[in-house]
């Protein structure tokens, strides 16, 4: 990484590895999602920054993004795109504040932005229950779901509707390589939902009998697809066939400005994960074997029907709007 | 029973004129304006100035090597507002596509009739780009737009307020409207122009309000015409080869559908960086311009695959985007191009080919339009032999709607087909342009 000012590298790097280990620590000991952690972090470094410029101070939270995000690990082997993603909003908040902030000295403008920074949090706080509650209206008792992924804010919806009444069955498929179903699954049988565990493979021939999709995204790009755990696409395709609803649950600070056309343009960080894959053990393993580990996939918006977000439900094509609405105001 | 008269060797076949009501309509239009120009071909002074202008214009014409003077020489007379219309071929017109205007190239009537045209009614800067339209040399929706906002230019300089008034604004702005009356007679007016249109009348707006007088503001009024020019089409044309340029990697093969100027500029620009790309250029017989830019890429030194419209299933396997320039963009998410875009959008779709528009934000419009024969031009419209009737027809633009477009490079960003209508409401806010600096007066 290349810093501009030699004499200050030293105490950029002490700083960059002060909120790598803030965020790491914040991530496994606090339930908290990490899009808060990444701005509680922020909130940290600019209270204790000894810059005396508005530039350098902003240099430096572009800097220390940049390196959580290519360091930080979100947890359940998610991609750095949600990072991304808040990071972006984040800055872009910040430098819309400063512009309209009438602070005379620094401590003015750094309380302008712990503000705006608290105000973020709590934003993303309110997401999930803006979601859940434009959810209910579609789920009905004894219908018959399939869950892809492990998700917060799918399990969270879950487990509302649950305690409002409605029980629903629900399928979750296994979720290869890092089996992050199970952990679906754990959480929804403590509830009391009947759920079931299935292949991967078996999702083609259990979609007959379900009557809608839920899935959560790691990103949602401009035409209105979304990128999310591999398979996704898969599971989307299905659905598409036999004419089942698939219905995206994804807070506002996913919106990016990515535009891939195809699996092609996803960045390669994206697509080729370098940890080996947890083939099955159960037949000897061959030395040296060739694989390709993708983490996740593009779904194009014509395979998605409806993107529950806490600023409305839309459909695919009215998600550029909203990101016109956010980057332009 | 109506019986059908038997076609004699060597006539047309005429409908009967109790019938046709159109033609009969169009016949007594036609007497009355003989009438007219028959008094009025009695002022001398009126026909001096015709030659003037007709040597004028002999020059030009000479220049643009046509062949006129194989035509027989005709009588001219002054011809007013009312005389500027399409005629002679009106009368055979089909019915369902008798809603469309005709703007055919080459074509000796029409250009004998800009020739008549009165340079008090039309400034001769218009009449020169009117003839351009006519001879092919100005086609394309920047060159139209650009060649037609620099006529407006020495227009505004050599345009005197008559004596009534004395408020320039006000005058200008009812001589605006009737210069694009009359231009409608001649190419229908795009999208840009109309956009420019739009622009020029809000700058009018606050010239009312302020207190300049006639030279200050045409100075100003030229001013603001050249920030147009420069941040909506120039500006604008680089940053959208700037947006294409981190899209389209290095070695990967495009497909290009007629002649675009953001496009030919994009390949220019790609290779003088140093990146390497499989071109195939896809030509319309029709108006050869996928001939234009072979020859103008050769001459950058950069080589390409022509092929007609018709082979392009073949090759489609081996492409990987298909790149195509745009007339306008529609609020719906259609697109408005070259006859010819639609089908290669169908194919596209079907290969699974991403598809994608180059459009300046200037000409994004408000129309929606579904199919391509509500509203288009016609190119050629020929009409068989004596004993054949048939009609050749030829159309300009067609529609592509916007399921089969899978993304929009403009200035603003990479934005889906959809959002096209977001667009034009932000630019609303702004008085379709940014914003306008107001004229100070110094004293």
């Amino acid at each position: 990484m290349n810093l501009s000012f030699s004499s200050k590298s030293d105490s950029m790097s002490i700083t960059l590895k002060k909120v790598l280990d803030e965020f790491t620590q914040l991530n496994e000991t606090t339930k908290e999602h990490y899009a808060v952690i990444l701005i509680k972090v922020m909130i940290n470094l600019i209270t204790n920054s000894k810059e005396m410029t508005m530039q350098g101070l902003t240099h430096e939270i572009k800097t220390a993004g940049e390196y959580l995000i290519n360091n930080a690990q979100a947890g359940h082997g998610r991609s750095e795109l949600v990072l991304r993603s808040t990071q972006t909003i984040y800055q872009h908040y910040i430098s819309k504040g400063l512009q309209h902030s009438k602070a005379d000295s620094m401590e003015a403008l750094k309380q302008t932005l712990l503000e705006i920074s608290q105000e973020l949090i709590d934003i993303i706080i309110r997401s999930k229950d803006n979601i859940k509650t434009q959810c209910l209206k579609f789920f009905n008792n004894r219908f018959k779901v399939l869950v892809v992924g492990y998700s917060n804010v799918v399990i969270y919806s879950l487990i509302e509707a649950f305690k409002a009444g409605i029980v629903m069955e629900i399928y979750i498929p296994e979720g290869r390589p890092k089996s992050e179903g199970i952990e679906t699954y754990r959480q929804l049988t403590e509830i009391g939902y009947p759920c079931k565990l299935i292949f991967d493979s078996a999702i083609g021939q259990v979609m007959e009998n379900i009557d809608m999709v839920l899935t959560g995204a790691e990103a949602v790009v401009e035409n209105g697809g979304i990128i999310n755990r591999v398979g996704t696409y898969t599971t989307a395709i299905c659905a598409k066939f036999q004419k089942k609803p698939f219905y995206v649950l994804a807070e506002s600070f996913k919106f990016t400005r990515l535009f891939p056309l195809s699996q092609k343009d996803l960045s390669d960080s994206i697509r080729y994960s370098q940890e080996e894959p947890c083939f099955s053990e159960k037949l000897q393993l061959p030395e040296n074997m060739d694989f390709i580990n993708p983490l996740c996939d593009y779904t194009p918006p014509d395979l998605i029907t409806l993107l529950f977000t806490d600023v409305g439900v839309f459909t695919p094509s009215a998600v550029s709007e909203e990101l016109i609405l956010i980057f332009n105001t | 029973m109506s019986e059908k008269p038997n076609p004699k060797k060597g006539e047309p076949w005429k409908p009967k004129e109790k019938f046709d009501k159109k033609a009969n309509k169009e016949k007594l239009k036609q007497e009355q304006d003989q009438a007219e120009t028959k008094q009025e071909s009695n002022k001398t002074a009126q026909q001096q100035q015709q030659q003037q202008q007709q040597q004028q214009q002999q020059q030009q014409q000479q220049q643009s090597k046509q062949s006129i003077e194989q035509q027989p020489p005709q009588q001219l007379q002054p011809i007013n507002d009312k005389q500027i219309v399409q005629t002679d071929t009106s009368n055979k017109r089909k019915d369902f596509l008798s809603h469309l205007p005709i703007f055919q190239d080459y074509n000796s009537v029409s250009i004998k009739t800009v020739k008549q045209i009165d340079p008090q009614t039309l400034h001769h800067s218009f009449i020169e780009l009117c003839i351009q339209y006519q001879n092919g040399q100005c086609i394309g929706s920047t060159h139209r737009c650009v060649e037609f906002l620099n006529a407006l230019k020495q227009f505004i300089k050599d345009y005197k307020l008559p004596k009534q008034s004395n408020y320039f604004a006000m005058a200008f702005l009812t001589e605006l409207k009737n210069i694009f009356n009359l231009m409608e007679n001649f190419r229908t007016v795009n999208e840009g122009m109309s956009t420019s249109y739009l622009f020029i009348s809000e700058c009018l707006m606050i010239l009312r309000k302020t207190k300049l007088d006639e030279n200050e503001s045409k100075i100003w009024l030229c001013n603001q015409i050249d920030q147009f020019i420069q941040s909506k089409i120039i500006s604008a044309s680089e940053l959208i080869i700037k947006n294409a340029t981190q899209l389209i990697q290095e070695g990967t093969t495009i497909l290009v559908y007629a002649r675009s100027y953001l496009i030919e500029n994009f390949i220019i620009n790609y290779f003088k960086q140093g990146k390497q790309l499989t071109i195939f250029v896809v030509d319309n017989p029709q108006f050869g311009e996928g001939s234009q830019l072979v020859n103008r890429l050769l001459q950058q030194g950069i080589s390409c695959y022509q092929i007609l419209l018709s082979h392009v299933s073949y090759i489609l396997s081996k492409v990987d985007k298909i790149l195509v320039g745009a007339s306008s963009m529609l609020c719906n998410g259609a697109l408005v191009s070259r006859v010819g875009t639609a089908l290669l959008a169908c194919l596209a779709s079907t290969h699974k080919i991403p598809f994608l528009v180059f459009c300046e934000s200037y000409k994004f419009s408000e129309k929606s339009q579904i199919d391509s024969l509500s509203w288009n031009e016609i190119a050629q419209l020929e009409y068989g032999n004596e004993n054949q009737q048939y009609t050749s027809l030829s159309l300009r633009y067609d529609i592509t709607q916007s399921n089969y477009i899978n993304m929009i490079v403009t200035e603003v960003g990479l934005i889906p087909a959809t959002s096209v209508k977001a667009v034009i409401g932000e630019f609303k806010k702004y008085n379709y342009v940014d914003a306008i600096e107001v004229p100070r007066v110094d004293q």
